[in-house]
Protein backbone atom coordinates (compact mmCIF):
# COMPACT_ATOMS: atom_id res chain seq x y z
CA UNK A 1 0.00 0.00 0.00
CA UNK A 2 1.71 3.29 -1.27
CA UNK A 3 1.97 5.63 1.79
CA UNK A 4 0.87 9.16 2.88
CA UNK A 5 4.82 10.24 1.80
CA UNK A 6 4.52 8.67 -1.35
CA UNK A 7 1.60 9.91 -2.72
CA UNK A 8 2.77 13.30 -1.64
CA UNK A 9 5.92 12.63 -3.60
CA UNK A 10 3.70 11.46 -6.71
CA UNK A 11 1.68 14.90 -6.27
CA UNK A 12 4.77 16.75 -6.60
CA UNK A 13 6.31 14.88 -9.23
CA UNK A 14 2.75 15.46 -11.07
CA UNK A 15 3.64 19.60 -11.12
CA UNK A 16 2.31 20.92 -14.55
CA UNK A 17 5.03 23.66 -14.91
CA UNK A 18 7.36 20.78 -14.74
CA UNK A 19 6.03 19.15 -17.20
CA UNK A 20 5.83 22.13 -19.29
CA UNK A 21 8.91 23.79 -21.62
CA UNK A 22 10.43 26.77 -19.29
CA UNK A 23 8.63 30.03 -20.01
CA UNK A 24 9.99 32.25 -22.68
CA UNK A 25 12.21 34.90 -20.62
CA UNK A 26 11.33 38.31 -21.65
CA UNK A 27 13.30 41.70 -21.61
CA UNK A 28 12.36 43.24 -18.84
CA UNK A 29 12.31 46.62 -20.05
CA UNK A 30 10.06 45.18 -22.87
CA UNK A 31 7.55 44.26 -20.24
CA UNK A 32 7.33 47.19 -18.32
CA UNK A 33 6.63 48.87 -21.19
CA UNK A 34 3.80 46.46 -22.21
CA UNK A 35 2.65 46.80 -18.38
CA UNK A 36 2.72 50.84 -18.66
CA UNK A 37 0.63 50.22 -21.92
CA UNK A 38 -1.38 48.03 -20.26
CA UNK A 39 -1.99 50.40 -17.51
CA UNK A 40 -3.11 52.79 -20.26
CA UNK A 41 -5.86 50.76 -20.96
CA UNK A 42 -4.37 49.21 -24.42
CA UNK A 43 -4.55 45.80 -23.75
CA UNK A 44 -3.64 45.00 -27.07
CA UNK A 45 -0.17 45.32 -26.52
CA UNK A 46 0.47 42.74 -24.16
CA UNK A 47 -0.23 39.89 -26.29
CA UNK A 48 2.72 41.02 -28.36
CA UNK A 49 5.21 40.29 -26.07
CA UNK A 50 7.86 38.01 -27.34
CA UNK A 51 10.82 36.32 -26.33
CA UNK A 52 14.09 37.79 -25.10
CA UNK A 53 15.12 40.74 -27.18
CA UNK A 54 18.17 42.87 -26.23
CA UNK A 55 18.07 46.66 -27.48
CA UNK A 56 15.63 49.35 -27.23
CA UNK A 57 12.06 48.40 -28.24
CA UNK A 58 12.29 48.91 -32.03
CA UNK A 59 9.79 50.74 -33.78
CA UNK A 60 8.21 47.37 -35.96
CA UNK A 61 6.96 46.29 -32.32
CA UNK A 62 4.45 49.43 -32.12
CA UNK A 63 3.65 48.08 -35.88
CA UNK A 64 3.01 45.34 -34.85
CA UNK A 65 0.89 46.57 -31.91
CA UNK A 66 -0.45 48.82 -34.14
CA UNK A 67 -1.70 46.10 -36.70
CA UNK A 68 -2.94 43.58 -33.38
CA UNK A 69 -5.11 47.22 -32.64
CA UNK A 70 -6.59 46.96 -36.52
CA UNK A 71 -7.35 43.32 -36.14
CA UNK A 72 -9.15 43.21 -32.75
CA UNK A 73 -11.30 46.34 -34.41
CA UNK A 74 -11.67 43.78 -37.36
CA UNK A 75 -12.35 41.44 -35.65
CA UNK A 76 -15.00 43.20 -33.70
CA UNK A 77 -16.31 44.45 -36.74
CA UNK A 78 -16.64 41.10 -38.02
CA UNK A 79 -18.35 39.69 -35.23
CA UNK A 80 -21.20 42.37 -35.06
CA UNK A 81 -21.46 41.96 -39.22
CA UNK A 82 -22.26 38.02 -38.71
CA UNK A 83 -24.19 38.30 -35.89
CA UNK A 84 -26.46 40.75 -38.07
CA UNK A 85 -26.35 38.18 -40.86
CA UNK A 86 -27.95 35.06 -41.04
CA UNK A 87 -26.34 31.63 -42.07
CA UNK A 88 -28.17 31.84 -46.05
CA UNK A 89 -26.27 35.69 -45.97
CA UNK A 90 -29.70 37.64 -45.22
CA UNK A 91 -29.51 40.25 -43.36
CA UNK A 92 -31.35 39.86 -39.42
CA UNK A 93 -34.37 42.18 -38.92
CA UNK A 94 -33.41 45.75 -37.51
CA UNK A 95 -33.40 45.70 -33.91
CA UNK A 96 -35.61 48.99 -32.31
CA UNK A 97 -34.23 52.14 -33.63
CA UNK A 98 -32.30 53.30 -30.28
CA UNK A 99 -29.17 54.98 -31.47
CA UNK A 100 -26.26 53.20 -29.34
CA UNK A 101 -24.07 56.19 -30.26
CA UNK A 102 -26.14 58.30 -26.98
CA UNK A 103 -25.37 55.19 -24.83
CA UNK A 104 -22.57 55.71 -22.46
CA UNK A 105 -20.67 52.31 -21.67
CA UNK A 106 -22.39 51.62 -18.10
CA UNK A 107 -25.53 52.46 -20.09
CA UNK A 108 -24.76 49.67 -22.69
CA UNK A 109 -23.33 47.30 -19.85
CA UNK A 110 -25.86 47.46 -17.37
CA UNK A 111 -29.30 48.74 -19.51
CA UNK A 112 -29.52 51.61 -16.99
CA UNK A 113 -31.49 53.47 -19.24
CA UNK A 114 -34.68 52.01 -21.37
CA UNK A 115 -37.58 50.90 -20.67
CA UNK A 116 -39.32 50.10 -17.28
CA UNK A 117 -37.43 47.41 -15.47
CA UNK A 118 -38.58 43.51 -16.66
CA UNK A 119 -41.30 41.79 -14.23
CA UNK A 120 -41.86 39.54 -12.41
CA UNK A 121 -38.68 40.35 -10.85
CA UNK A 122 -37.95 36.61 -9.72
CA UNK A 123 -38.19 34.17 -11.91
CA UNK A 124 -36.91 29.93 -11.77
CA UNK A 125 -33.96 29.15 -13.97
CA UNK A 126 -34.97 26.41 -16.53
CA UNK A 127 -31.97 26.37 -18.59
CA UNK A 128 -28.37 28.61 -18.91
CA UNK A 129 -25.10 28.34 -21.06
CA UNK A 130 -22.07 30.86 -20.96
CA UNK A 131 -19.66 29.97 -23.62
CA UNK A 132 -16.56 31.35 -25.25
CA UNK A 133 -16.47 29.62 -28.60
CA UNK A 134 -14.73 29.71 -31.61
CA UNK A 135 -16.72 30.04 -34.97
CA UNK A 136 -15.98 30.91 -37.98
CA UNK A 137 -17.14 34.43 -39.26
CA UNK A 138 -16.59 34.31 -43.23
CA UNK A 139 -13.22 33.10 -43.86
CA UNK A 140 -11.85 33.62 -40.80
CA UNK A 141 -11.86 32.40 -37.59
CA UNK A 142 -13.12 34.11 -34.06
CA UNK A 143 -13.88 33.82 -30.39
CA UNK A 144 -17.44 34.63 -29.79
CA UNK A 145 -18.52 34.77 -25.80
CA UNK A 146 -21.87 34.79 -24.79
CA UNK A 147 -24.28 33.66 -22.17
CA UNK A 148 -28.35 32.83 -21.98
CA UNK A 149 -30.58 32.16 -19.35
CA UNK A 150 -33.99 30.55 -20.49
CA UNK A 151 -36.71 31.14 -17.27
CA UNK A 152 -39.51 29.11 -16.85
CA UNK A 153 -42.05 32.19 -17.44
CA UNK A 154 -40.55 32.32 -20.89
CA UNK A 155 -38.00 35.10 -20.33
CA UNK A 156 -34.89 34.33 -22.66
CA UNK A 157 -32.49 36.90 -21.16
CA UNK A 158 -29.01 36.59 -23.16
CA UNK A 159 -25.58 39.12 -23.08
CA UNK A 160 -22.85 38.77 -25.59
CA UNK A 161 -22.24 39.95 -29.22
CA UNK A 162 -25.75 39.30 -30.27
CA UNK A 163 -27.93 41.46 -28.00
CA UNK A 164 -25.74 44.21 -28.30
CA UNK A 165 -26.66 44.70 -32.27
CA UNK A 166 -30.03 43.94 -31.95
CA UNK A 167 -30.65 46.31 -29.03
CA UNK A 168 -29.61 49.52 -29.99
CA UNK A 169 -26.37 48.82 -28.46
CA UNK A 170 -28.00 47.73 -25.13
CA UNK A 171 -25.71 44.39 -23.76
CA UNK A 172 -28.56 42.64 -22.10
CA UNK A 173 -31.59 41.44 -24.34
CA UNK A 174 -34.78 40.14 -23.20
CA UNK A 175 -37.32 37.73 -25.50
CA UNK A 176 -39.80 35.73 -24.24
CA UNK A 177 -40.51 32.25 -24.92
CA UNK A 178 -44.15 29.83 -25.25
CA UNK A 179 -44.34 27.09 -22.73
CA UNK A 180 -43.72 24.93 -25.51
CA UNK A 181 -40.81 27.03 -26.47
CA UNK A 182 -39.11 26.43 -23.03
CA UNK A 183 -39.32 22.68 -22.90
CA UNK A 184 -37.86 22.89 -26.63
CA UNK A 185 -34.99 24.57 -25.30
CA UNK A 186 -34.51 22.59 -22.48
CA UNK A 187 -34.46 19.68 -24.03
CA UNK A 188 -31.73 20.79 -26.24
CA UNK A 189 -29.89 21.32 -23.04
CA UNK A 190 -30.80 17.63 -21.78
CA UNK A 191 -29.59 16.23 -24.92
CA UNK A 192 -26.31 17.10 -25.00
CA UNK A 193 -25.62 14.23 -22.49
CA UNK A 194 -23.62 16.71 -20.34
CA UNK A 195 -25.59 15.24 -17.13
CA UNK A 196 -25.40 11.73 -18.12
CA UNK A 197 -23.98 10.60 -14.82
CA UNK A 198 -20.32 10.37 -16.70
CA UNK A 199 -18.92 12.84 -13.43
CA UNK A 200 -19.43 13.64 -10.10
CA UNK A 201 -22.34 16.83 -9.99
CA UNK A 202 -21.64 19.43 -9.59
CA UNK A 203 -18.27 19.70 -10.97
CA UNK A 204 -18.13 17.76 -14.15
CA UNK A 205 -15.19 19.16 -15.93
CA UNK A 206 -15.70 17.32 -19.27
CA UNK A 207 -17.97 20.45 -20.23
CA UNK A 208 -15.57 23.09 -19.19
CA UNK A 209 -12.94 21.83 -21.38
CA UNK A 210 -14.79 20.91 -24.00
CA UNK A 211 -15.86 24.26 -24.52
CA UNK A 212 -15.01 26.58 -22.02
CA UNK A 213 -18.63 26.65 -21.51
CA UNK A 214 -20.82 26.38 -18.55
CA UNK A 215 -23.93 24.91 -18.30
CA UNK A 216 -27.45 24.54 -16.43
CA UNK A 217 -30.59 22.81 -17.13
CA UNK A 218 -33.28 22.09 -15.16
CA UNK A 219 -34.51 18.18 -14.91
CA UNK A 220 -36.66 15.94 -12.45
CA UNK A 221 -37.18 18.88 -10.39
CA UNK A 222 -33.08 19.81 -9.87
CA UNK A 223 -31.17 22.50 -11.11
CA UNK A 224 -28.09 20.06 -13.00
CA UNK A 225 -24.59 22.38 -13.27
CA UNK A 226 -21.52 21.56 -14.88
CA UNK A 227 -19.43 24.19 -12.92
CA UNK A 228 -15.83 23.34 -11.60
CA UNK A 229 -15.60 23.77 -8.38
CA UNK A 230 -11.61 24.31 -8.16
CA UNK A 231 -8.70 25.17 -9.84
CA UNK A 232 -7.65 21.37 -10.93
CA UNK A 233 -5.91 20.66 -14.18
CA UNK A 234 -8.58 18.67 -16.41
CA UNK A 235 -7.88 14.40 -15.65
CA UNK A 236 -11.19 13.91 -17.72
CA UNK A 237 -10.63 12.89 -21.29
CA UNK A 238 -12.61 14.86 -23.71
CA UNK A 239 -15.66 12.73 -25.40
CA UNK A 240 -15.22 13.88 -28.68
CA UNK A 241 -19.31 13.02 -29.17
CA UNK A 242 -19.48 15.36 -25.79
CA UNK A 243 -17.92 17.87 -27.92
CA UNK A 244 -19.95 17.69 -31.30
CA UNK A 245 -23.07 18.27 -29.05
CA UNK A 246 -21.98 20.75 -27.21
CA UNK A 247 -20.82 22.53 -30.12
CA UNK A 248 -24.75 22.06 -31.82
CA UNK A 249 -26.34 23.73 -28.11
CA UNK A 250 -23.71 26.66 -28.90
CA UNK A 251 -25.01 27.02 -32.36
CA UNK A 252 -28.44 26.59 -31.17
CA UNK A 253 -28.53 29.09 -28.69
CA UNK A 254 -26.49 31.51 -30.44
CA UNK A 255 -29.40 32.32 -32.85
CA UNK A 256 -31.90 30.97 -30.95
CA UNK A 257 -34.24 33.21 -32.97
CA UNK A 258 -33.90 31.01 -36.02
CA UNK A 259 -33.01 27.45 -33.78
CA UNK A 260 -37.05 27.88 -32.85
CA UNK A 261 -40.14 28.13 -35.29
CA UNK A 262 -42.28 31.01 -35.17
CA UNK A 263 -45.02 29.01 -32.78
CA UNK A 264 -42.45 28.79 -29.74
CA UNK A 265 -42.15 32.49 -29.66
CA UNK A 266 -44.46 35.28 -27.64
CA UNK A 267 -41.57 37.85 -28.45
CA UNK A 268 -38.84 37.07 -30.55
CA UNK A 269 -37.45 40.33 -31.47
CA UNK A 270 -34.96 41.17 -28.32
CA UNK A 271 -35.65 44.68 -26.21
CA UNK A 272 -33.31 45.75 -23.92
CA UNK A 273 -33.26 43.88 -20.70
CA UNK A 274 -33.40 46.10 -17.58
CA UNK A 275 -32.84 44.86 -14.36
CA UNK A 276 -34.82 45.77 -11.49
CA UNK A 277 -31.75 45.30 -8.96
CA UNK A 278 -27.81 45.42 -9.52
CA UNK A 279 -25.26 43.83 -7.04
CA UNK A 280 -22.47 46.73 -6.07
CA UNK A 281 -19.09 45.01 -5.99
CA UNK A 282 -16.55 47.17 -3.82
CA UNK A 283 -12.79 45.19 -3.45
CA UNK A 284 -8.98 46.68 -3.13
CA UNK A 285 -6.62 46.15 -5.70
CA UNK A 286 -3.63 43.81 -4.75
CA UNK A 287 -4.41 43.74 -1.00
CA UNK A 288 -4.48 40.82 1.21
CA UNK A 289 -7.71 41.20 2.24
CA UNK A 290 -9.71 42.85 -0.43
CA UNK A 291 -12.82 44.10 1.66
CA UNK A 292 -12.18 47.42 2.23
CA UNK A 293 -11.61 48.37 6.50
CA UNK A 294 -12.99 51.97 5.24
CA UNK A 295 -15.69 51.00 3.45
CA UNK A 296 -18.38 53.49 4.29
CA UNK A 297 -15.69 56.22 4.47
CA UNK A 298 -14.54 55.64 0.95
CA UNK A 299 -17.98 55.96 -0.55
CA UNK A 300 -18.38 58.89 1.48
CA UNK A 301 -15.90 60.52 -0.59
CA UNK A 302 -16.94 59.57 -4.00
CA UNK A 303 -21.30 58.88 -3.56
CA UNK A 304 -23.73 61.08 -1.63
CA UNK A 305 -24.04 60.66 2.02
CA UNK A 306 -27.97 59.35 1.78
CA UNK A 307 -26.98 56.71 -1.24
CA UNK A 308 -24.06 55.22 0.85
CA UNK A 309 -26.71 55.25 4.06
CA UNK A 310 -29.16 52.97 1.65
CA UNK A 311 -26.57 50.90 0.40
CA UNK A 312 -25.46 50.23 4.58
CA UNK A 313 -28.97 49.73 5.22
CA UNK A 314 -28.98 46.97 2.80
CA UNK A 315 -26.11 45.08 4.74
CA UNK A 316 -23.09 44.47 3.38
CA UNK A 317 -21.73 40.92 2.75
CA UNK A 318 -18.26 40.52 3.51
CA UNK A 319 -15.40 38.35 1.67
CA UNK A 320 -11.90 38.18 1.27
CA UNK A 321 -12.61 38.65 -2.07
CA UNK A 322 -14.50 42.43 -1.50
CA UNK A 323 -17.82 43.55 -0.13
CA UNK A 324 -21.01 43.53 -2.12
CA UNK A 325 -24.75 44.92 -1.47
CA UNK A 326 -27.36 44.50 -3.97
CA UNK A 327 -29.84 48.00 -4.58
CA UNK A 328 -32.30 48.99 -6.62
CA UNK A 329 -32.27 50.37 -10.49
CA UNK A 330 -32.84 53.62 -9.25
CA UNK A 331 -29.46 53.10 -7.00
CA UNK A 332 -27.67 51.39 -9.37
CA UNK A 333 -28.52 54.71 -11.89
CA UNK A 334 -27.24 57.45 -9.10
CA UNK A 335 -24.17 55.10 -8.04
CA UNK A 336 -23.41 55.31 -11.72
CA UNK A 337 -23.93 58.65 -12.54
CA UNK A 338 -22.20 59.80 -9.02
CA UNK A 339 -19.47 57.87 -10.96
CA UNK A 340 -19.45 60.11 -13.73
CA UNK A 341 -16.58 62.89 -12.63
CA UNK A 342 -13.25 63.73 -12.52
CA UNK A 343 -10.77 61.21 -10.72
CA UNK A 344 -12.84 58.30 -11.47
CA UNK A 345 -11.34 55.51 -13.73
CA UNK A 346 -13.80 54.38 -15.66
CA UNK A 347 -12.52 50.02 -16.35
CA UNK A 348 -12.78 48.94 -20.01
CA UNK A 349 -15.99 46.83 -19.09
CA UNK A 350 -17.70 50.58 -18.69
CA UNK A 351 -19.52 48.74 -15.25
CA UNK A 352 -16.43 49.19 -13.03
CA UNK A 353 -14.47 52.15 -11.53
CA UNK A 354 -11.57 52.78 -9.95
CA UNK A 355 -12.38 55.47 -7.12
CA UNK A 356 -10.14 58.60 -6.69
CA UNK A 357 -7.23 58.61 -4.74
CA UNK A 358 -7.49 54.95 -3.84
CA UNK A 359 -7.01 51.86 -5.18
CA UNK A 360 -10.68 50.80 -4.16
CA UNK A 361 -12.38 49.40 -7.45
CA UNK A 362 -16.84 49.37 -7.40
CA UNK A 363 -18.38 47.47 -9.97
CA UNK A 364 -21.89 47.72 -11.09
CA UNK A 365 -23.30 44.20 -11.99
CA UNK A 366 -27.06 43.56 -12.69
CA UNK A 367 -28.99 40.77 -10.84
CA UNK A 368 -31.07 38.26 -13.09
CA UNK A 369 -34.48 36.81 -12.60
CA UNK A 370 -32.49 33.79 -10.51
CA UNK A 371 -31.06 36.51 -8.34
CA UNK A 372 -27.86 36.10 -9.31
CA UNK A 373 -25.18 37.88 -11.78
CA UNK A 374 -24.84 36.82 -15.25
CA UNK B 1 20.22 48.65 -11.61
CA UNK B 2 20.90 47.77 -15.61
CA UNK B 3 19.02 44.42 -16.62
CA UNK B 4 21.49 43.95 -19.94
CA UNK B 5 19.43 45.61 -22.40
CA UNK B 6 21.35 48.77 -22.55
CA UNK B 7 17.70 50.79 -22.84
CA UNK B 8 18.84 54.22 -20.79
CA UNK B 9 15.89 55.45 -20.29
CA UNK B 10 14.90 52.29 -18.30
CA UNK B 11 17.94 52.22 -16.19
CA UNK B 12 17.89 56.02 -14.89
CA UNK B 13 14.41 55.28 -13.86
CA UNK B 14 14.62 54.29 -9.63
CA UNK B 15 11.01 52.10 -9.93
CA UNK B 16 12.01 51.23 -13.49
CA UNK B 17 15.02 49.37 -11.93
CA UNK B 18 12.85 47.88 -8.91
CA UNK B 19 10.53 46.19 -10.95
CA UNK B 20 13.20 45.13 -13.42
CA UNK B 21 14.80 43.50 -10.31
CA UNK B 22 11.29 42.15 -9.02
CA UNK B 23 10.76 40.88 -12.78
CA UNK B 24 14.05 39.37 -13.33
CA UNK B 25 13.79 37.66 -10.49
CA UNK B 26 10.39 36.74 -9.89
CA UNK B 27 8.68 35.96 -13.42
CA UNK B 28 9.29 32.50 -13.65
CA UNK B 29 7.95 31.39 -10.19
CA UNK B 30 5.05 33.70 -10.56
CA UNK B 31 4.66 32.27 -14.16
CA UNK B 32 4.53 28.51 -13.12
CA UNK B 33 2.68 29.37 -10.22
CA UNK B 34 0.00 30.76 -12.36
CA UNK B 35 0.68 27.64 -15.04
CA UNK B 36 -0.18 25.02 -12.33
CA UNK B 37 -3.30 26.37 -11.60
CA UNK B 38 -5.09 27.84 -14.55
CA UNK B 39 -5.56 26.75 -18.47
CA UNK B 40 -2.47 27.36 -20.73
CA UNK B 41 -4.59 29.74 -22.54
CA UNK B 42 -4.98 31.98 -19.13
CA UNK B 43 -1.33 31.98 -17.98
CA UNK B 44 0.09 35.06 -19.93
CA UNK B 45 -2.68 37.63 -18.81
CA UNK B 46 -2.81 36.28 -15.16
CA UNK B 47 0.94 36.60 -15.32
CA UNK B 48 0.49 40.12 -16.80
CA UNK B 49 -1.85 41.01 -14.01
CA UNK B 50 0.09 40.20 -11.41
CA UNK B 51 3.30 42.68 -12.79
CA UNK B 52 0.55 45.05 -13.99
CA UNK B 53 -0.25 45.09 -9.86
CA UNK B 54 3.04 45.35 -8.43
CA UNK B 55 4.42 47.77 -10.86
CA UNK B 56 1.19 50.25 -9.78
CA UNK B 57 2.18 49.05 -5.90
CA UNK B 58 5.35 49.13 -6.00
CA UNK B 59 6.00 50.88 -2.66
CA UNK B 60 3.37 47.71 -1.13
CA UNK B 61 6.39 45.18 -2.33
CA UNK B 62 8.32 44.12 0.15
CA UNK B 63 12.32 43.16 0.06
CA UNK B 64 14.11 40.12 -0.48
CA UNK B 65 12.19 36.92 -0.47
CA UNK B 66 8.97 38.31 1.04
CA UNK B 67 8.55 40.24 -2.49
CA UNK B 68 7.81 36.53 -3.95
CA UNK B 69 5.01 35.83 -0.72
CA UNK B 70 3.57 39.37 -1.97
CA UNK B 71 3.38 38.16 -5.35
CA UNK B 72 2.43 34.74 -4.95
CA UNK B 73 -0.42 36.18 -2.75
CA UNK B 74 -1.60 38.56 -5.88
CA UNK B 75 -1.17 35.42 -7.99
CA UNK B 76 -3.46 33.66 -5.70
CA UNK B 77 -6.15 36.54 -5.98
CA UNK B 78 -6.11 36.96 -9.38
CA UNK B 79 -6.00 32.89 -10.43
CA UNK B 80 -9.59 33.53 -8.07
CA UNK B 81 -10.35 36.32 -10.58
CA UNK B 82 -9.55 34.47 -13.53
CA UNK B 83 -11.83 31.45 -12.77
CA UNK B 84 -14.90 33.67 -11.86
CA UNK B 85 -14.90 35.21 -15.24
CA UNK B 86 -16.94 33.03 -17.10
CA UNK B 87 -17.09 34.92 -19.73
CA UNK B 88 -13.59 35.70 -20.79
CA UNK B 89 -12.16 35.26 -24.07
CA UNK B 90 -10.31 31.78 -23.98
CA UNK B 91 -8.49 29.68 -26.23
CA UNK B 92 -10.23 26.34 -27.28
CA UNK B 93 -7.27 25.59 -29.42
CA UNK B 94 -4.91 25.93 -26.86
CA UNK B 95 -6.60 24.32 -24.18
CA UNK B 96 -7.26 21.22 -26.10
CA UNK B 97 -3.67 21.18 -27.61
CA UNK B 98 -1.94 21.41 -24.28
CA UNK B 99 -4.41 18.59 -23.15
CA UNK B 100 -2.86 16.64 -25.54
CA UNK B 101 0.87 17.14 -24.48
CA UNK B 102 2.56 14.16 -22.90
CA UNK B 103 5.47 14.72 -20.78
CA UNK B 104 8.73 13.87 -21.96
CA UNK B 105 10.63 10.48 -20.69
CA UNK B 106 11.02 7.26 -21.77
CA UNK B 107 7.92 5.29 -22.88
CA UNK B 108 7.71 3.06 -20.23
CA UNK B 109 8.69 5.58 -17.56
CA UNK B 110 6.01 8.17 -19.12
CA UNK B 111 3.34 5.57 -19.28
CA UNK B 112 3.72 5.00 -15.45
CA UNK B 113 3.84 8.03 -14.22
CA UNK B 114 1.09 9.58 -16.65
CA UNK B 115 -1.32 7.14 -14.65
CA UNK B 116 0.36 8.09 -11.40
CA UNK B 117 -0.36 11.89 -12.22
CA UNK B 118 -3.83 11.35 -13.69
CA UNK B 119 -4.16 9.34 -10.31
CA UNK B 120 -2.89 12.05 -7.87
CA UNK B 121 -4.40 14.94 -9.79
CA UNK B 122 -7.05 13.47 -9.54
CA UNK B 123 -7.38 13.02 -5.77
CA UNK B 124 -5.91 16.27 -5.17
CA UNK B 125 -8.81 17.40 -7.44
CA UNK B 126 -11.42 16.02 -5.28
CA UNK B 127 -10.18 17.81 -2.07
CA UNK B 128 -11.70 21.19 -0.64
CA UNK B 129 -10.17 23.88 -2.55
CA UNK B 130 -8.56 25.22 0.42
CA UNK B 131 -6.72 21.83 0.99
CA UNK B 132 -5.18 21.42 -2.48
CA UNK B 133 -4.35 25.19 -2.23
CA UNK B 134 -1.81 23.92 0.74
CA UNK B 135 -0.42 21.09 -0.97
CA UNK B 136 0.20 22.92 -4.37
CA UNK B 137 2.02 25.70 -2.07
CA UNK B 138 3.81 23.15 -0.09
CA UNK B 139 4.61 20.16 -3.09
CA UNK B 140 5.03 22.59 -5.43
CA UNK B 141 6.04 26.49 -5.15
CA UNK B 142 8.03 24.39 -2.05
CA UNK B 143 7.10 27.27 0.25
CA UNK B 144 7.91 26.58 4.20
CA UNK B 145 3.88 27.03 6.12
CA UNK B 146 5.35 30.18 7.41
CA UNK B 147 5.00 31.39 3.88
CA UNK B 148 1.76 29.18 2.86
CA UNK B 149 -0.10 31.06 5.76
CA UNK B 150 1.50 34.32 4.39
CA UNK B 151 0.36 33.53 0.66
CA UNK B 152 -3.32 32.51 2.11
CA UNK B 153 -3.55 34.83 5.10
CA UNK B 154 -4.07 32.35 7.23
CA UNK B 155 -1.89 31.73 10.59
CA UNK B 156 0.94 29.60 10.44
CA UNK B 157 -0.62 26.71 13.11
CA UNK B 158 -3.75 26.80 10.92
CA UNK B 159 -1.20 26.22 7.65
CA UNK B 160 0.23 23.49 9.52
CA UNK B 161 -2.67 22.03 10.58
CA UNK B 162 -4.32 21.83 7.26
CA UNK B 163 -1.05 20.70 5.28
CA UNK B 164 -1.07 17.38 7.40
CA UNK B 165 -4.72 17.14 7.28
CA UNK B 166 -4.55 18.07 3.26
CA UNK B 167 -1.62 15.28 3.06
CA UNK B 168 -3.59 12.28 4.58
CA UNK B 169 -6.65 13.54 2.96
CA UNK B 170 -4.83 13.50 -0.44
CA UNK B 171 -3.12 9.95 0.32
CA UNK B 172 -6.68 8.58 1.40
CA UNK B 173 -8.42 9.69 -1.93
CA UNK B 174 -5.71 7.99 -4.40
CA UNK B 175 -5.37 5.06 -2.66
CA UNK B 176 -9.27 4.88 -3.21
CA UNK B 177 -9.31 5.79 -6.77
CA UNK B 178 -5.83 3.61 -7.02
CA UNK B 179 -8.36 0.72 -5.59
CA UNK B 180 -11.67 1.44 -8.24
CA UNK B 181 -8.93 0.36 -11.41
CA UNK B 182 -9.76 -2.95 -12.44
CA UNK B 183 -7.43 -5.30 -12.68
CA UNK B 184 -9.10 -6.54 -15.67
CA UNK B 185 -9.28 -2.70 -17.04
CA UNK B 186 -8.30 -1.70 -20.19
CA UNK B 187 -4.61 0.34 -19.13
CA UNK B 188 -4.17 3.61 -19.38
CA UNK B 189 -3.04 4.22 -22.78
CA UNK B 190 0.82 3.47 -23.60
CA UNK B 191 1.40 0.74 -20.89
CA UNK B 192 0.36 -0.78 -18.31
CA UNK B 193 0.53 -0.29 -14.80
Amino acid sequence: VITDDEVMRVFERADPARREPAAAPIDAADYLEAVRARESGTDVIVVDLEPVKHGPPSPRRWLIAAAAAVAVVLFGAGVLVWSATGEDGTSAPAGPATSSTALTAPERALSLTGPPPSSPEPGELVAAISFSHLSEMGSALGWVDGWLNVYADGRVIAGGFLPNQRTGGHELSEQRLTADGVERVRQEFVATGAFDGGGPLPGDSRVLYACQCNIRVRDGGLLLDTATGGFSEPTIAVDPELVRRIDHLVRFVSDLGSSLPATAWMAREARPYVPSKFRVGVWVEGAVNQADPDLSARLRQTLPTPLVDRLDAQGWVHTPWGDSVDVTLADAREVAASLAQPGTVPRSSGAQWRLPGSWTHLSLNPILPDGNPP
Amino acid sequence: MSDGSGTASFVDCDDDARFAQLYRGYFRPVHDFCRRRLTSDLVDDAVAEVFATAWRRLDSVPPGHAALIWLYRVAYREVGHQWRGTTRRRRLQTRLSSMARRPAGAAEELAIDGFEHHLVLEAAARLGGRDAEVLRLAAWEELSPIDIAATLDITANAASQRLHRAKRNLAREYRRLEALQSPSATPPEGGVR
